[in-house]
């Protein structure tokens, strides 16, 4: 086989595992959502809150703010969350979910918009 | 013994064991239990009623767990271990052990939702089990029928609950009717309890800007138990019924995991018919946890 066509082969096979992983554009997605969470005024309420948040798979962390009725999550990399599923976690605690606001993670270069939902 | 000088065990033993899913200490909530979560409830009440004559004293240990089928749906089991003693004229009588155990469901039927406040109403309803022994008895023969640990009898029971949250405040309503029927020749009247409670969070005064901080609640309630007469083979028990009005006052401490609280009840009013022994006060202590 001609060295030439094989290293193109090669090369092309890489490129698609990269584009593939989103990582030839240096593709982000949200970094952290922001959810307003109505409804919540106790401590004791939280956890349930957190609980259904956390099972979420883009979620890797939450953090609440009772003041705030605020629900912070940190999402894994390269992982994006639909806000249906947002508002269903937080329904099946057992408040309201409001505004939900999505902030991207750093991006290395110009990459389409992954995040779904936006700003409501 | 009458039968019916006994009936503030009835009545102490409602109250002891009533409202085990409250939020407030002594009064039910509309507050969520989260879809899949459960909720562990102990608490110990002590009731001591007494007179010139009579020393009746109730410890009951109702253990709860409630369980969130969805996010509007609740249910609610508890077994209660009850101890009571009674001396009177040199004879002390008394059982110890399991008493009626009581399954209920609670649906949400209305909710508004603001930042940081919430509203809500509940349905309630179940059915009391008699899975606590009807048949004890002691040198002096069989026990009377409200000396028993268990009424032999089911009893359904239906209410409401409604709640308003806000950061700072909790109120909560409830009333329920328990609709007692009648077993070993024994029917104890039916009963009306309504509770009013309010809670005020005194620490922390300000919320942090980030995080959940743990909150000591003053709680302060209304607990109101009205009982219709008792019958026995048909015939109305003079001795039995009446209206108890407490007023409580407790300090519970929350955190996202658990919760742990203290109350003393007294009575404000105890309007109750024929010869009953009176109520000097019920002291309660508990936790609870979600998992």
């Amino acid at each position: 086989m001609n060295i030439n066509i094989l290293t193109a082969k090669l090369l092309l096979t890489l490129f698609s595992l990269c584009l593939a992983t989103g990582m030839a554009f240096g593709q982000s997605g949200p970094a952290k959502v922001f959810i307003e969470v109505k409804g919540l005024a106790c401590p004791f309420c939280v956890q349930g809150l957190e609980k259904h948040l956390k099972k979420l798979d883009a979620v890797a962390g939450v953090r609440t703010s009772l003041k705030k009725g605020e629900a912070v999550l940190d999402l894994r990399s390269g992982r994006t969350v639909d806000e249906k599923e947002l508002r269903q976690a937080v329904k099946k605690a057992g408040f309201t979910a409001g505004r939900i606001r999505f902030e991207e993670g750093p991006a290395t270069a110009t990459a389409e918009k992954s995040v779904k939902g936006g700003e409501k | 013994m009458k039968t019916g000088k006994l009936m503030l065990a009835l009545l102490g033993g409602a109250l002891l064991v009533a409202h085990a899913a409250a939020a407030p200490i002594n009064t039910d909530t509309a507050l969520p239990v989260s879809q899949g979560e459960f909720l562990w409830r102990e608490q110990v009440r002590f009731l001591k009623a007494q007179d010139s004559t009579r020393d009746l004293e109730v410890i009951a240990v109702p253990s709860v767990l409630v369980y969130g089928v969805t996010e509007k749906f609740a249910l609610i089991g508890m077994v209660p271990y009850m101890d009571m003693t009674l001396k009177m004229a040199g004879i002390e009588r008394g059982a110890a052990g399991r008493g009626d155990s009581m399954l209920l469901g609670r649906y949400q039927v209305f909710q508004l939702d603001r930042p940081g406040e919430t509203f809500r109403a509940q349905a309630l309803g179940g059915l009391k089990f008699p899975t606590g022994r009807d048949d004890q008895g002691d040198a002096f023969g069989r026990l009377p029928q409200p000396m028993q640990l268990g009424s032999g009898s089911y009893d359904p029971v239906v209410g409401g609950i409604f709640t308003w949250q806000r950061l700072r405040w909790q109120a909560d309503f409830d009333l329920s009717y328990k609709i007692n029927t009648k077993a070993n020749g024994f029917r104890f009247g039916d009963t009306l309890a309504h509770d009013a409670a309010f809670q005020y969070r005194l620490s922390p005064l300000t919320l942090p800007e980030q995080g959940v901080p743990s909150f000591i609640y003053g709680v302060l309630e209304l607990n109101g138990r009205w009982a219709e007469r008792s019958e026995l083979h048909g015939g109305k028990v003079g001795d039995s019924g009446g209206y108890t009005l407490f007023v409580s006052s407790g300090l519970q401490y929350v955190t996202q995991r658990w919760v742990a609280e203290i109350s003393v009840q007294l009575p404000l009013i105890q309007d109750l018919n024929g010869n009953q022994v009176k109520t000097d006060y019920v002291l309660s202590a508990g936790f609870r946890v979600q998992f």
